[in-house]
Order: C-alpha cells, then sequence, then structure tokens
C-alpha cells in the first residue's frame, strides 16, 4: 500500500497533488474550468532541461553507449537490469539505447545465468543475431571489475556490500551507481568518499526519492527552504535510523548451502559463520535500528534542511520503555532544526520514504504517494520565479548516465550520500549505546566520546578491508 | 568451565521475539515498520543487555570453554569498553581465524597503546589470512611503531600478506611508508603492484593536506608515467593538477584537448572542482576547438564564479553544441544580467526545444532590480513569436503590477498574442481585470474567442477576495451579453454562490430564452451549497415546460446533497421524491438517499424495495445506509440486509448484504497454516493494481512452483518474508478439511489487493491499493466435504504487504469440525529474500 492515508481525510483538512476522484464521471462545464485554472498554476514551475546527453539524444552510436556490468541480481538489481517499478526504467537499463550491458553478475548461478539469457535474448531479438552472447554471467565481481571496456557498474548487494564494492568499482576506474545503505560504518562512506574523488569517479547512490515520485519530494523541499510554512522548526522522519551492530558476532547454525551459491562470496568482509539459511539483504541481527529504508527518510530530511555539513549535531536518545526498539532518536542541527525518527503525531502521510516539516507558520507532510500542508493554501501557491530552487533531475538513472558523460556531479554525489548516510549511522549508533552523542561531521568523530568512537568502523574478515 | 555469559540459546531468541511481536500494534504491520530491521533491533537489544557484564567477566568468557559464538561475542562487548586490562586474553586469540577476527575488532578499536602493542607482536606469531587481517588491524590504527615490522613484508611470498601491507603503509603514511611502497613498486607481482599504487597515492594525499605541495606532486609526476593502469594514472593527473599550481593550467588545457579520454574525463570533472581563474582563462582561449563536454565544463566552473561569467556565457550561447546553448541559457537566471533579455526572448520563440525551455526558464527566474521594466521595453518592440513569449513570462512571473500590460494585449488581432496574454492573466487572477475581462468576453464573436476569455475570468473568480464584489460586478454585466454570451458566463454565478449571484441564475430559469433558462438550472445544479434547492423543488412543480420541470427536480436532488444538516436534507428528498413524476426521477432521488445515514432514510427507502421498478436502487441504497449505521447499529443492519436479500438474489448487493448479516465470532480463528510462494513480477506491470491480473507460478497450470512455510501467525507479514518489494504479488496457500459439505463466508484483510481460489475456482477478486484490515471482504463460499484447496494472491505495489484471513459459517460463528492444513512437502523455511 503506497497512501496512508483514506480519501474522505485527505479532502477534510488537506489539499494533496494526487487529484482526487470525482464524485461523477460528467464533467461539467464549471470542473473544466476548474481543471484549467489548476493545470495553469502547476506549469508556473520553470523546468531545467538537463545537458541531455550532449545532443546525442535519440541513436546512439555504439562507441558512444555506456557500457555496463550488473552486480548483484536479485530483486533490485534485477529490476534495474531488466525493468520493475522500482528502477524508474522503463524495460530496465538493458532496453535503453544509450546503455550496452556487457556483464551480469551474482554469487547466485540461477540468477545471473537467468539475467545473463533473458539480456542476450533481448539483444538478440533487438539486433536481429539469433546467436547475440554479448552479455557474460560472473559469479565474482572482481573479474566484472578487471574488464577495461565497462564503463561503470550497478552495484545491488547485501547491506554490508555495498560500500567495499563500490569502493572497489571507483578504484578499479568504473563509474558507479549503488543501492542503499551506501555505507554501514562511517568509516566505510569516509572512503567511499576519498575514492570516488581520488580516482575521479561519477557515483550515484540509490536515493531515488531526489529525481521521481512526480517532484513530490523535490517541491516539499523547495516550498520549505522558501519558507512557506515560515521557520524550520521540527522535522519528524517517520524511521529509527541505525548502524552496524552485530548481535551475534557470528553463530554455528548451519543448514547446506543451495547448489550453485557461493555462501563465502556472499559473507566476503563479515565475521565468518556457517550458512544459516538467512542469506539476503543481511543476516538477521547485524544491524541496530533501519539501515536501509531509513536513507531515503533522512536523505529528504537533510536535503530540506540544508544544514551546515560542517556544524556538530547533537544527537539525543528519549527510551520510550522498551529499550531501543521503540526509542525515538532526535537531532539538533546547529541552524536549531530538530529532526526527530517519530512520526508527526495524528499525521498520516510521510511514512513511505517520507517526512513532516514543521515551520512557524504551518506544516508539510510529504512521502511517495502524497503530498500534504496545513494550512492547506501553502500548495496552492506555486513557487515564484525568485525562489530559491534545487538540483533538479526527473530520472535517478537518467541523471547518473549524464553525468558519466558529462562529468558533472550527479544529484546524490558521494559527499550529499554519505552526508546523509552518516546522520542515519550516528542515530544508530546513538541507539546501539542507548544515550545521547554529540558528532563532528568534519573529524569524523565523537569529540571525547571513546566509546561512540569505537563504532565508527568494524574490522573486515581478511582478505577483504576498506 | 562454565561461561559467564548469560546462556541465550537461539530458541530463547525466538521466543523472546514472538513475545515482541505478539503485542505489537497492528499499525505496524499496516505501515509496514515491522520489518526485518526491527527484528535486528530486537535481536540486538539482547546484546545491549549482555553488555552490563564486567569487563572481567568478559576476559573470564574468553579464558573458558565457552564456544566460538560467545566468545566473539564477548570481543564484540570489549570493542565497546575493553581496557588495557583485556588485552592478553584478546591477544591470545589472535592465532584461530574465527576468534582472531573477532579479537582484533576489539584491539582494533581500543585506544590503549598495549593493543597495538599486542598486534605488533602478533605479527611474527601468525601467517595467512590471519597475519594479513592483523595487518590491516594495524593499518587501521595507522600506528606508526608498525612501520619498521611491516615494511619487509611487501615483499612477502604471500601476495595477500603483501598486499594487506601495502595497503596499512598508504593508510600509516609518512616518509617511511612512501620509501618502503616505492622501493617495492617493481619488485611485486602486478596483483600487489596495484595496492602498492594506490598507497602511494594515498601517501601524496596525506603530503598535500599537510601543505607538502612538493613532495605530493613528486609522488603523483612518477605514478603518471604509461606504464601503470589507467585508473592509477588517471588519478595521478588529478593530484597532479591540483598540487603543482604551476603546471595546472597546461594539464587541464591539455587534457581536454587531447585524446587520452580517460584523463579528459577527470579534467573535465577537475575543472568544475577547482573553478580556476587561470585554467579557465586558458581553456576559453581554445574555445572553438573544444568539445561540447569541456565547452560545458567551462561554462559551469565559470558559472560557479559569478558576473565575470557573462562573457563566457555570450560565447556560449552561440556554440554549435546544444547542450551547451542550453546551460547558457540556464546560467543567465541566476547572473541577472538583463542585457540578454532580447537573446532569451529570441530563444525562447526560435531556438530548438531544449534551449526554448532552457530561455523560457530563466526569463521566468530573472531576478533583480529593473527586470520587469526591461522585460516591458523588450516587449515594446518584439516580434510576433518573441512577444508571445514574454507575455506568457509575465504570468509566470506573478508579476501583478503587469496585468495592465496583459489586457492591453488580450484584445490583440495576433492569436497567439492575444492566447498568451489571456494565459497570463487567467494564471496571474488579479481582482481588477475583471472588467476589462469582462468587456473582451461580451466582445468575443465564437466560442473559440470567448473560451480563454472566460477561463481567465473564472480564474479571477476563484481568487476573488471579495466574492459579493465580484458577483455584484459580474450580474451587472450578463445585461451587456447577447443570449449566447450570457449562456456562456452563467457558469461564473455557481463560482461566486452569492445571494446576488443566486439571484440572477433565478431568473435566468425565468427568462423567455428557452435554452439559457435550461442552462440556468444547469448552474443551479453546480451551486457549491444547498441554498437553490427549495427554489428547484418549487419550480419543479410550477413550470408549464415538462423538460424545464424534469431539469428542475434533477437539480434539486442534486444540489440538496450539499446540504450538511441531515434531517433537512432527508426532508427535502422526501419532498422531491413525492414530486417525481416517473421511476428515473425516483431512482435518482433513492440514490442521493441512499448518502444519508439515518435511520428515517433507512425507513424511506425500504418502502420502495416492494416496488419492482425501485427494488435495485432501493436495495443499493438501503445497503449503503445500513453499511454507514452498522457499526453503531448492528442489529439495525443485520435486518436491512435481511429485507435486502429477501428481494436481491445476485449480484455485488447479495454479497454486501450478506456480509452486514456476519459478526465475526472471536472464536473464529484466522487460518494460520500457510505456504506460501512468490514473489513474482513482470516488467512493465507496476503498482498493487497493475500485476493484479497478471498470472504467475500457482496461476499457470504446470509451472513449477516452490512453496515454503510460512510461520504460524494470524497475520502474515510477507514484507518480512521477501524484504521490500514493489509491484509485485505472493501467493498464500492452505488446506480446508471439511467434516461434511457446507456453506460460509471466507473474510479477508489484505495490503494490498486480494484474489482467491477455492478449488480452483476464483471466489474473491478486489483489485486495490490499500492497508490490511482484518475481514474487510466477504466471499460467501462452499465447501466440499474432505480437503480443499484454498489460494490466496496478494499484490504488492510498495510499503506494507500482509493478508488474513479466515472462515465462518453464515452465523459468523466458526464451522464445526473445521480443520486447517499446511499442504505436505513444504519444507523449506522462508526468509531468503533476493540480494
Amino acid at each position: 500500500m503506497n497512501g496512508v492515508i483514506s480519501p474522505v481525510e485527505r479532502q477534510s483538512e488537506f489539499l494533496s497533488v494526487r487529484q482526487r476522484s470525482p464524485q461523477t464521471s460528467v464533467t461539467s462545464r464549471r470542473s473544466f474550468l476548474k481543471q484549467g485554472s489548476r493545470a495553469a498554476a502547476a506549469l508556473a514551475a520553470p523546468t531545467l532541461i538537463p545537458s541531455s546527453a550532449l545532443g546525442r539524444g535519440g541513436a546512439v552510436a555504439p562507441s558512444e553507449r555506456v557500457n555496463m556490468g550488473f552486480i548483484g541480481l536479485g530483486g533490485q538489481g534485477t529490476g534495474h537490469l531488466l525493468g520493475g517499478a522500482w528502477t524508474y526504467v522503463p524495460g530496465g537499463y538493458v532496453a535503453r539505447e544509450d546503455v550496452q550491458v556487457l556483464a551480469a553478475c551474482d554469487v547466485r548461478r540461477e540468477r545471473r545465468e537467468s539475467a545473463r539469457n533473458r539480456c542476450n535474448q533481448m539483444y538478440a531479438q533487438k539486433l536481429g543475431q539469433a546467436s547475440y552472447n554479448g552479455v557474460q554471467a560472473y559469479h565474482d565481481f572482481r573479474e566484472v571489475l578487471a574488464r577495461p571496456d565497462i564503463d561503470a557498474v550497478l552495484i545491488a548487494v547485501p547491506y554490508h556490500w555495498a560500500a567495499p564494492l563500490a569502493t572497489m568499482a571507483a578504484r578499479a576506474g568504473k563509474d558507479v551507481y549503488c543501492e542503499k545503505p551506501i555505507a554501514i560504518t562511517i568509516h566505510e562512506g569516509r572512503n567511499l568518499v576519498e575514492t570516488c574523488r581520488r580516482f575521479g569517479r561519477i557515483y550515484q547512490a540509490g536515493m531515488q526519492q531526489r529525481s521521481e515520485y512526480g517532484g513530490k519530494f523535490r517541491l516539499a523541499c523547495e516550498l520549505v527552504r522558501n519558507g512557506r510554512i515560515g521557520q524550520l522548526k521540527e522535522v519528524y522522519a517517520y524511521r529509527q535510523p541505525g548502524a552496524f551492530f552485530p548481535s551475534p558476532w557470528t553463530s554455528d547454525h548451519a543448514v547446506p548451502v543451495p547448489d550453485g551459491f557461493d555462501w563465502d562470496l556472499w559473507l566476503g568482509p563479515l565475521p565468518w559463520r556457517p550458512y544459516g539459511g538467512d542469506a539476503g539483504h543481511a543476516l538477521n541481527g547485524c544491524f541496530i535500528g533501519d539501515v536501509n529504508w531509513a536513507p531515503h527518510h533522512y536523505d529528504i530530511t537533510l536535503w530540506t534542511v540544508n544544514p551546515d555539513v560542517t556544524a556538530p549535531i547533537e544527537v539525543t536518545y528519549e527510551n520510550q520503555g522498551s529499550g531501543p526498539d521503540s526509542a525515538v532518536i532526535h537531532y539538533r542541527f546547529s541552524n536549531g532544526v530538530v529532526v526527530h525518527s517519530s512520526g508527526y503525531p495524528g499525521e498520516r502521510v510521510g511514512g513511505d520514504g517520507g517526512a513532516c516539516f514543521v515551520g512557524t507558520g504551518g506544516r508539510i507532510a510529504v512521502d511517495r504517494a502524497n503530498i500534504v500542508s496545513s494550512p492547506a493554501n501553502i500548495l496552492k501557491q506555486p513557487l515564484r520565479p525568485d525562489d530559491s530552487r534545487v538540483y533538479q533531475s526527473n530520472s535517478h538513472s537518467g541523471n547518473f548516465l549524464e553525468c558519466i558523460r558529462s562529468r558533472r556531479p550527479t544529484i546524490t554525489d558521494p559527499e550529499t550520500a554519505v552526508y546523509t548516510m552518516n546522520a542515519v549511522l550516528i542515530g544508530g549508533i546513538s541507539l546501539a549505546l542507548q544515550r545521547a552523542v554529540k558528532w563532528d561531521p568534519v573529524k569524523g568523530e565523537f569529540p571525547g566520546d571513546d566509546q561512540a568512537n569505537r563504532l565508527l568502523s568494524y574490522s573486515p574478515r581478511s582478505p577483504w578491508r576498506t | 568451565m562454565k561461561t559467564n555469559l548469560p546462556a541465550r540459546s537461539p530458541w530463547q531468541r525466538y521466543s523472546r521475539l514472538e513475545t515482541s511481536a505478539r503485542t505489537w500494534p497492528r499499525a505496524m504491520f499496516r505501515h509496514g515498520l515491522m520489518n526485518r530491521f526491527v527484528l535486528a533491533g530486537l535481536l540486538s537489544l539482547a546484546a545491549v543487555t549482555v553488555r552490563a557484564g564486567t569487563e572481567q567477566d568478559l576476559i573470564a568468557t574468553l579464558q573458558s570453554d565457552a564456544s566460538v559464538p560467545q566468545k566473539c561475542e564477548a570481543c564484540q562487548q570489549l570493542r565497546l569498553a575493553g581496557t588495557a586490562k583485556s588485552v592478553p586474553a584478546l591477544a591470545a586469540l589472535l592465532g584461530e581465524e574465527r576468534t582472531g577476527h573477532a579479537a582484533r575488532y576489539a584491539l582494533e578499536g581500543m585506544p590503549a597503546s598495549e593493543a597495538g602493542a599486542a598486534l605488533r607482536e602478533a605479527l611474527g606469531k601468525n601467517s595467512g589470512l590471519t597475519k594479513a587481517g592483523v595487518i590491516d588491524s594495524l593499518g587501521c590504527r595507522r600506528d606508526p611503531e608498525a612501520l619498521p615490522l611491516l615494511a619487509p613484508l611487501l615483499s612477502d611470498a604471500d601476495a595477500t600478506i603483501a598486499a594487506a601491507t601495502a595497503s596499512a603503509l598508504g593508510k600509516i603514511g609518512g616518509k617511511a611508508a612512501i620509501a618502503g611502497l616505492t622501493s617495492a613498486l617493481d619488485q611485486v607481482p602486478s596483483t600487489v603492484q596495484v595496492v602498492v599504487l594506490e598507497g602511494l597515492l594515498q601517501c601524496a594525499e596525506r603530503l598535500l593536506s599537510d601543505g607538502d605541495r612538493s613532495g605530493a606532486a613528486a609522488i603523483y609526476r612518477d605514478l603518471f608515467a604509461t606504464k601503470f593502469p589507467g585508473q592509477i594514472r588517471t588519478a595521478a593527473w588529478r593530484g597532479l593538477a591540483i598540487s603543482d599550481a604551476g603546471q595546472r593550467t597546461d594539464l587541464v588545457v591539455n587534457a581536454l584537448a587531447g585524446t587520452d579520454r580517460p584523463v579528459q574525463a577527470a579534467a573535465l570533472k577537475l575543472v568544475r572542482e577547482l573553478a580556476d581563474t587561470q585554467v579557465i582563462k586558458a581553456c576559453l582561449g581554445q574555445w572553438a576547438s573544444l568539445s561540447a563536454e569541456s565547452q560545458l565544463a567551462v561554462l559551469d566552473a565559470h558559472v560557479k564564479l559569478g558576473a565575470e561569467s557573462l562573457a563566457t556565457v555570450r560565447t556560449a550561447s552561440g556554440s554549435p553544441h546544444l547542450a551547451v546553448r542550453v546551460a547558457a541559457w540556464q546560467a543567465l537566471a541566476d547572473l541577472s544580467e538583463l542585457a540578454f533579455l532580447p537573446a532569451l526572448a529570441k530563444a525562447a520563440a526560435r531556438g530548438e526545444p531544449a534551449e526554448r525551455e532552457a530561455a523560457r526558464g530563466s526569463l521566468a527566474r530573472l531576478r533583480g532590480p529593473g527586470s520587469r521594466e526591461a522585460l516591458l521595453a523588450c516587449l515594446d518592440h518584439a516580434e510576433v513569436p518573441e512577444k508571445t513569449e514574454l507575455l506568457r513570462v509575465l504570468g509566470e512571473r506573478g508579476d501583478t503590477a503587469a496585468a495592465n500590460v496583459l489586457v492591453q494585449n488580450a484584445g490583440s488581432e495576433s492569436a497567439p498574442v492575444r492566447l498568451a496574454a489571456l494565459a497570463s492573466l487567467r494564471r496571474l487572477a488579479v481582482a481588477d481585470t475583471l472588467a476589462p475581462l469582462l468587456d473582451l468576453a461580451a466582445k468575443a464573436r465564437s466560442d473559440a474567442a470567448f473560451e480563454p476569455v472566460l477561463k481567465a475570468l473564472y480564474a479571477v473568480c476563484q481568487a476573488s477576495p471579495d466574492k459579493v464584489a465580484t458577483a455584484r460586478c459580474v450580474v451587472e454585466s450578463i445585461g451587456r451579453f447577447p443570449v449566447t454570451g450570457r449562456r456562456r458566463v452563467l457558469p461564473l454565478l455557481a463560482e461566486l454562490g452569492t445571494s446576488d449571484a443566486l439571484a440572477a441564475a433565478q431568473t435566468a430559469t425565468r427568462d423567455n430564452h428557452p435554452e439559457l433558462a435550461k442552462d440556468a438550472i444547469r448552474v443551479l445544479a453546480q451551486w457549491p451549497n444547498a441554498t437553490p434547492a427549495s427554489y428547484l423543488l418549487e419550480l419543479a412543480g410550477t413550470s408549464a415546460d415538462a423538460t424545464m420541470r424534469t431539469l428542475a427536480l434533477r437539480a434539486c436532488i442534486g444540489v440538496v446533497g450539499q446540504e450538511p444538516d441531515l434531517s433537512k436534507r432527508l426532508a427535502m428528498l422526501q419532498q422531491a421524491s413525492a414530486a417525481a413524476r416517473n421511476a428515473d426521477e425516483k431512482k435518482q432521488a433513492l440514490g442521493q438517499l441512499g448518502q444519508v445515514p439515518m435511520p428515517e432514510a433507512l425507513e424511506v427507502v425500504l418502502k420502495d424495495l416492494a416496488d419492482r421498478d425501485l427494488v435495485n436502487e432501493a436495495a443499493h441504497a438501503a445497503v449503503n445506509i445500513a453499511e454507514m449505521l452498522a457499526s453503531s447499529n448492528p442489529k439495525l443492519a443485520d435486518e436491512v440486509a435481511v429485507k435486502v436479500l429477501a428481494q436481491v438474489k445476485e449480484g455485488n448487493l447479495v454479497e454486501r448484504a450478506r456480509a452486514l448479516r456476519i459478526t465475526p465470532s472471536s472464536a473464529a480463528s484466522f487460518i494460520r497454516d500457510w505456504v506460501v510462494c512468490g514473489p513474482y513480477r513482470r516488467a512493465g506491470a507496476t503498482g498493487a493494481e497493475g500485476v493484479f491480473n497478471v498470472p504467475f507460478g500457482p496461476e499457470n497450470a504446470g509451472e513449477k512452483v516452490e512453496w515454503k512455510t510460512a510461520p504460524r501467525t494470524d497475520h502474515i507479514n510477507l514484507m518480512d518474508l521477501f524484504g521490500e518489494q514493489a509491484s509485485c504479488a505472493a501467493y498464500l496457500r492452505a488446506q480446508i478439511i471439511a467434516l461434511t459439505d457446507c456453506s460460509g463466508a471466507l473474510l479477508m484483510g489484505s495490503d494490498d489487493g486480494i484474489k482467491a481460489w477455492l478449488n480452483g475456482e476464483v471466489v474473491h477478486s478486489h483489485n486495490i491499493d490499500r492497508g490490511e484490515v482484518a475481514d474487510e471482504d466477504t466471499a460467501p463460499i462452499k465447501l466440499k466435504k474432505g480437503t480443499n484447496e484454498l489460494i490466496l494472491k496478494i499484490t504488492q505495489g510498495g510499503g506494507g504487504w500482509s493478508a488474513c484471513a479466515r472462515i465462518v459459517g453464515a452465523d459468523g460463528k466458526p464451522i464445526p469440525g473445521l480443520l486447517v492444513q499446511r499442504p505436505g512437502g513444504a519444507a523449506a523455511p522462508v526468509g531468503t529474500p533476493a540480494s
């Protein structure tokens, strides 16, 4: 379910951008005129046009296509590759004219072979070459990174692999699109930023809410930044942050490893344990709080709060009576804005990747399905020409591919993504320690807090290292 | 020896989890909050509890015969709180692969110097991966005392150890590290060499951040040699351009103009990051020969410096490359240089689509003092295409002071100019433009000419802060219009909704022109409140024209639905129903009565149940009302359902009426013994509703389906089983064993949509995007004696994903002897979601 607000509630107090269902299917002259007026208002916001592939739209010469490898072919990775609602690329990357897929990689044989066969079938059909075999299947991502003809990789792997793999790809000279959680420790994130900078790589984090969902999140961000709710005071992020905090560190529970599954490579830098049947997005118990869904919420929150990224952040822990699972984390930024990990009381919009922004003159709540305001007229007034704007992207994957060509920074470049991820992780560390912490983003540490600083990193299992 | 850690078997963890989960509110399932992360949080809660153990207890555990997981967990606690006291016990574990990893995790994060010493000492005692791990930890600690021990390991025969050493030296940095790495460069195998090179890059960065630019540049210069891998050369080029200010310009210019693609790509990125005036100036000298990407990078870099980039922007606006021109037009919005206005207007009017869009955006966003005056001045001399763009921009800028100019142009002979001006007037919706717009409307000679004026008028009325004055103005002007014009502006009265507007509309219903009078009734039907209802009812009874009577009665029934006082609404509807002259009119009244949640309204509609012509509409109205009253008056709802079921025998209404009769007994338990399969998806099928009718696995005859056992629980949370998913579906399957043939109802709740098959037949189908509410859907079912196969398809749009189902008899109570079992052969555990 995407929407969490009933139509009746939506009409009672707030204006929803999503058109309400008309009570009758007959469009009266009056309603026709009303729609015309509303449509005109919606056009008021100027549209920024991206570089549109530097004039290479339409037919793309083979030499100008981005050669890509896909690492991790679970639901998300396969969706990116072959198409799915959550990837926002109709038909997937394999259907794009400006991309040539060369490699499909997964530690599960069935997944990589299935993806490879599907891609080869699609290219065979498209090119009229029945025996097309240009897409290769790999079980070890290092073989993909070693291919000099691959320009970029899309990484959609278990949480603990995201940063190590993205970093290794950048070191191998590849541009990178990486799914959340971006990094599971502060040091992983720092290393990612430094490596992308060092090797001059383009990096896009899978925080697609900045680009997708009809621009609802961007609208909320720009309205708040331009003072439509007065001075921003509080943000409700609807989601606990999280951190890598394994419990247990390892286990002896073992079941047979499925045929064709490279368990040791799946485990990679994590402490060794026998296969226990739970190799999904993460091993059960590896994390406290939420490191995968929370980044969406905190990314939109921080985009809007627009804090001084060099200023300290105070994080407090509020025990709600039953330990970390129900605790609420509060962040105080240097501009006075307080971000809560809880939801705004009584407000049901915001739980689906969003947030509720509360200012001195009203509030705006946004998620993937809805944007609402109180008072309702906040949303009725379009942005003015002299209102400030933020980076505009209407396609997260399109933005990535354009930036590969232009070398402009992406909308969620490493610095942006890691700042968000760090906010999630320091909140998670507060959850783990069940107490307040204070974060210095410039030093990348908790000043004078030895215990919290010990959670800035973990030791990968050799030979993996960050 | 017995461990000092509290014993916590996996079973205990599980039982604790179960207890917590049982007590959590259902809202957590509905909102997708109950997922693996919360589970993880619960598990880690246990660790927080353990942390209360003293350091001595933890040391004792390390020295005991505790299991590997227990010792590792003790190490983990010591990572947080361990002191020098723990070091010997931790160091003793470093030689074993699993506990050694956990032990160095504890030592690596410990500030005590003893921890570093223990790791250094371990270097000589270990080999292979264990030793490589120790080296990694020394690197992470940036332990300079380790340098003399590490340097020889660069030439270790074990490439893993050599590579770990190179990485550690890169992290530690300093002269000794640089010397060691440099001397090893040509001695190590290629797999290690790349790590050595990266180590040197890190060392150079450290020198740069410490202010030693020449030292850094020297390393970068060496690494930019052609013999090294491309990514290393690219990184070295970048470092060199940053650290060597003297060479920077030449490096960047040559890279942008050169054919070394990786270095050129690095230059495109760097030129933006540095925004170095000298570099930009040198690049501008080569402008014409630069590629599109390079021109774009130089433009981006220069625009970052502000107004001084105007000349570059001007040059870029004439670039042969579309992307560069687009970027130039975009840049002008923030530079606010008014001299560019004519060029922007021309680009907006005559450029390629992308640059038109960019120029339009900049015209709208152009700021600064005098920008409006400059726009208006530009307008005076513009040709039609440019004038059209500028007029449109005045509206987009929300500049109400420009309304007069727009009004002047709204009467232009040029259609594009006129339409652009009217579109902007509609957008601005300034009250002062009401009168001139009414004048324009009065003069309009065709629908095409009238339509844009009317839209602007409508916007003005809608935005008017003084509806009374606006209505007065509109009413006064209506007389000036010919009949066709009056018919067109009548809808404005309904938008204004004042007493003057109402009087004017009512007067128009009595106009001699019959079509005008009918239009006036239609306008009253759209009134924003129920005020015209009495007048319309009277008109319905008194008009001499049959069509007028019908229109008036229908308008009355429609508009009375807006009456907030239910008693008044009911009374008016009863009068309207009494005035109805045929079945169609009575049906319309019944439809509106069905929206009145009052027992009295039920009485009214139930009377028509016996009327053969009205039975369906009466039944619908009755069920509607009963559903609204059911929670407060279930007995009445049940009585209504009985009456409806006596008259109606088929269709959805029967299902709804039966549902009203069922009050699930608390004894009726949910089906808990499910097997599941999925998630299934298909490219192009998006959202819960998009996948609903796509047949997957169990729907396709002969397709192999891997059913997995689901946890026994009332509400199956599919997100827990399959992780976050979107645009997909999963299936639940259970076997229902009945002692005899019997009838009953399948009650279901689902997030999102649900389709149900019983013994291969579809018994329920509800394609919807919603949250789970138990028993929200009901399907009458017939169970056969013996085993019945039940399959549910649950769709997922995004967010929460769950379902529940139970079977009751017609009385809402459990069916005696009914059993549920999992289909045999389902042994695979659930919980292997996508990577």
